[in-house]
């Protein structure tokens, strides 16, 4: 199928990006990350603290919070100062990695603790907010694995709305015991290396990661002279109330998001999926692209870097605009049989983007899609 | 002094700054929430939390039958979201190894939201927001611009508490939750958002929602926890009028909820 060109013509209050980060343990910039996906490389190793389970860890104890300020600090470098900058971070376990200990003594003993750390997912934001050493407020978005997508929708409204000038977008995740015996307790931990979208798939692993977009109104970085990267298109979250914890059977949730973010742009020339490995997901998420979006390529990231869980729809936007930028389709790594007809990009392809739509699906029944637009001169556009 | 209008109130939650319910050390409500109409399974499985979250929701979507669910945005604020399933899970694990698949489920923060999307059928964007302080103001602006896309929106606000020293201590914990329907044109009340330079003086009839730093003397209502400010701008809905101070980092917000 080709799609056509995309059809709007940059307008003043268009939502830009002008800066990327990523923080992944296969690189730690977009275009490393892009290099190694390309390359079909995956970072699974033994899990950190579990190594009997396997998982796409970062060397040491990385805290959530550090990680989401290198993110933060790549995407910002652009700009001189950072104190109106609005931050809104997406995230679902945020620092409970690193005290899990203290809950661990307070489970194991149940003693009174007046210290015992709550979860406090606010922290990667406040941290953002310390290290850019800005004074505007932070927003701190917790809706599972759909949390980088809604962080940016959020920060997208704020910049609209006419509230803030400039925003970063922020996602981060680390493994922690909640969440890697958390997914082992549903059985949807994947025996060995995670393959979406394969007629085998058996589950998924996690990661850890950051991921982060600097946001501007085009008219914004046009007068301060950042370099666009890549144009918001479109955005949709819906809710397929159905079931907790399990996807609609037939994707009826990411159905409604894809067209909901389409309902004035074209097919996009590229689709990054959720793409769990886990059967029930991906099976969902096929039929929904099968119907909505046929023929278009796919690829999805969590075959080399797990599901980095707050971070995941965060990253797969930095790739997703990357590969505007680059000009290839990364592979989807691990896949070897394809479990649905759909175009699965199985190795790196050089092919003409001019947008990619990614999904996230969440926890809970949450569905977004964002649409990513290269920003071309004027005229590339079509009127 | 920033200003802006958002939205007006249609609707009214009433589990307000008087806490809607209390619980005791071991999670257990002490006081019965009535089911809003989902199954009875369905509302035995809930925590406290997740059916005082529905009973609130249920409770201003029954005022506006006409809306679209199938459209209607959610904003779910919390600090802290299902605390005690994350405490459940993790104590499992400590003690036999593993921890129930139940508990993990609905350790995420977004849970009560889901539960109000399942059992009563919203289906546009459902969101959870986490304030560091600031649960009404961040609201507010949140609402602000999902009002304008889609004409309405529900705020939800609650938290169960941390298993601070008073849980552990055996003392209740108050169990706050608080909702409301906002939208573009309705016939309720008035809300602004302002984001004062210097901290303010609380008008009329505050609540103070900022939970490192006690309430100025006179100041009626101090709530602590860092998204109490929602139910405590529902009080002030519910009382006609009123006004919720709130502080995140460096900056301090007033949402003020006042008759046009």
């Amino acid at each position: 199928m080709v799609s056509p060109p995309i059809s709007t013509r940059p307008h003043p209050d268009d939502i830009v990006v002008t800066g990327l980060g990523a923080v992944t343990p296969l690189g730690v910039t977009p275009a490393e990350v892009h290099r190694a996906v390309c390359e079909g490389r995956h970072a699974f190793g033994p899990a950190r603290g579990a190594p009997h389970r396997l998982a796409a860890c970062l060397p040491g104890r990385p805290h959530a919070s550090t990680l989401a300020v290198q993110a933060a600090r790549q995407a910002t470098r652009h700009r001189a100062h950072t104190h109106d900058v609005w931050v809104v971070c997406g995230t679902t376990a945020s620092n409970l990695a690193s005290v899990e200990a203290s809950w661990w003594d307070y489970a194991a003993e149940l003693r009174p603790s007046p210290d015992l750390p709550p979860q406090l997912a606010h922290a990667p934001a406040r941290a953002v907010q310390d290290a850019l050493g800005s004074t505007a407020p932070t927003h701190s978005v917790s809706s599972a694995c759909t949390s980088g997508a809604l962080a940016i929708q959020h920060a997208a409204d704020l910049l609209r709305s006419g509230r803030a000038h400039a925003a970063v977008a922020v996602g981060v995740d680390v493994v922690c015991a909640l969440t890697l015996e958390g997914f082992a307790a549903l059985k949807l931990l994947a025996p060995g290396v995670c393959r979406p979208m394969d007629a085998s798939d058996k589950g998924l692993l996690l990661g850890d990661g950051a991921g982060a977009v600097f946001l501007e109104r085009r008219q914004t970085a046009e007068m301060h002279g950042h370099p666009i990267c890549a144009v918001l298109l479109a955005a949709a979250a819906t809710s397929h109330g159905q079931s907790l914890s399990a996807p609609h059977p037939e994707g009826l949730g990411l159905r409604r998001a894809i067209r909901e973010a389409l309902r004035t742009q074209p097919p996009p020339h590229l689709v990054v999926a959720h793409a769990t490995g886990t059967a029930a997901n991906d099976a969902a998420e096929a039929l929904a692209l099968a119907a909505e979006l046929p023929g278009v390529p796919v690829t999805a990231t969590k075959g080399a870097l797990g599901h980095t869980l707050g971070a995941a729809a965060m990253l797969d936007s930095v790739l997703a605009i990357h590969v505007l930028r680059a000009q290839v389709a990364p592979p989807v790594v691990g896949l070897r049989t394809p479990a649905a007809p759909l175009d699965l990009i199985q190795r790196a392809r050089p092919m003409a983007v001019r947008s990619v739509l990614t999904l996230s699906a969440a926890f809970g029944g949450g569905c977004a899609a964002l649409l990513w637009g290269r920003h071309a001169p004027a005229a590339e556009t079509m009127p | 002094m920033t200003t802006l209008t958002c939205a007006r109130v249609a609707g009214r939650g009433t589990w307000g700054a008087r806490p809607a319910a209390w619980l005791d050390a071991r999670g257990s409500c002490t006081t019965e929430l009535v089911n809003p109409g989902i199954s009875a399974l369905a509302w035995s499985r809930a925590s406290p939390l997740g059916r005082a979250v529905l009973a609130a929701s249920a409770e201003v979507l029954d005022q506006r039958p006409d809306l679209d669910r199938q459209t209607l945005p959610m904003v779910w604020v919390t600090g802290f979201g299902e605390l005690r399933a994350t405490e459940g899970f993790l104590v499992g694990l400590a003690k036999r190894g593993r921890g129930r698949p139940r508990s993990f489920r609905d350790s995420v923060h977004n849970t009560a939201a889901s539960l109000v999307s399942l059992h009563l059928g919203l289906q546009g964007a459902v969101e959870t927001v986490v304030p560091a302080g600031g649960g009404a103001a961040t609201a507010l602006m949140r609402a602000e611009s999902l009002v304008q896309r889609h004409g309405a929106c529900l705020l939800v606000g609650g938290d169960d508490g941390a298993p601070c020293a008073d849980a552990l201590a055996g003392k209740p914990l108050p169990l706050c939750v608080g909702a409301a329907l906002v939208e573009a044109d309705g016939d309720g009340l008035h809300l602004d958002l302002t984001f004062p330079s210097t901290p303010p003086r609380p008008v009329g009839r505050a609540v103070w929602a900022v939970d490192d730093a006690p309430p100025p003397e006179g100041c009626p209502v101090w709530l602590g926890g860092p998204a109490s400010g929602l139910p405590g701008l529902v009080a002030c809905i519910d009382a006609g009028g009123g006004q919720v101070v709130e502080r995140s980092g460096r900056a301090w917000m007033v949402s003020t909820a006042r008759a046009r």
